[in-house]
């Protein structure tokens, strides 16, 4: 299985690599910000899972979220935005520009895992 | 929004007094990283030690910043367990990606239990000995120490005056 992270944390970037393995994912792509995220996916990256920070540089999460749902083949593609972001309109603003979930930092792993889970059955 | 703007200035200054920086703390250190923090006395710094610094700017219905402070070894010690790696294996850039990263979670949910539409920095590292900092017409709102493992842990809520 095939996902990629979008995070300017390498930390973060790392936690959630470590999360997703053990969840049977075994090609984990990622970037810093969206722009890199873009890059990877044009050199033929197709995962079937993003997690997507919102406050990056040069391309926010949001706008990295927009330019991929423009794309048809990856409208099956599952987006899970995971951000510091807690507002309403954040969230709302986050799946109306095709984000499939929302997850609030700090997070622990029974509830990531649980999301992916939800979501994993969602879209099978 | 507009309800902040109402407020008078001496009630915008409360705002951020009755954010609860301590269940913040223990959200991101202990249940995500599994960090256990104890509430201590605030310690002066050491001298000689280094230091690091992680902040965060909050700007919209208030102007105000957090500060998570660090010995140099909790620093490692915490890149170490956000990276899952040996502390000997960590080096200054994991360290100050990890302390950065925190000054974020602790930031943005400093900044989401504000009211009305606010916007957060990303996060500044900075590392040192003995040397003085301060945010100029910010005034400290919360400040808390904590033993963590051997070393301290400081964090703090700034708010400044318009």
């Amino acid at each position: 299985m095939r996902a990629i992270v979008v995070d300017d944390s390498k930390a973060m970037r790392t936690i959630l690599r470590r999360l997703l393995e053990g969840c049977g994912y075994d090609q984990i792509d990622e970037a810093a910000n969206g722009e890199e995220g873009l890059k990877v996916l044009r050199q033929g990256g197709r995962p079937g899972l993003m997690l997507v920070d919102w406050n990056m540089p040069v391309m926010n999460g949001l706008e990295f979220i927009t330019a991929v749902r423009e794309v048809p083949i990856f409208n099956s593609t599952v987006i899970m935005m995971i951000t510091t972001e807690t507002a309403v309109e954040r969230i709302e603003q986050a799946i109306a520009a095709g984000a499939d979930e929302y997850l609030m930092k700090p997070f622990s792993r029974e509830v990531l895992l649980e999301k992916l889970e939800m979501l994993k059955s969602s879209h099978s | 929004m507009l309800l902040h703007a109402l407020l008078p200035q001496r009630e915008k200054l409360m705002l951020l007094a009755a954010i609860d920086l301590h269940e913040v703390n223990e959200s991101v250190w202990t249940s995500m990283l599994g960090l256990e923090l104890v509430a201590c006395e605030p310690a002066p710094d050491l001298p000689g030690e280094t230091y690091l610094f992680g902040s965060v700017t909050i700007s919209g219905a208030c102007d105000a910043a957090v500060m998570v402070q660090l010995p140099l070894g909790m620093a490692r010690h915490l890149a170490a367990t956000m990276f899952g790696q040996d502390e000997e294996s960590i080096g200054e850039e994991e360290i100050f990606d990890a302390l950065g990263e925190m000054a974020n979670m602790v930031g943005g949910n400093v900044k989401g239990a504000l009211p009305g539409d606010s916007k957060l920095s990303l996060p500044t590292v900075v590392e040192g000995r003995n040397f003085r900092w301060a945010i100029p017409g910010a005034d400290p709102v919360t400040d808390l120490s904590y033993q963590c493992q051997a070393w301290t842990v400081r964090t703090v809520m700034f708010e400044r005056v318009v």
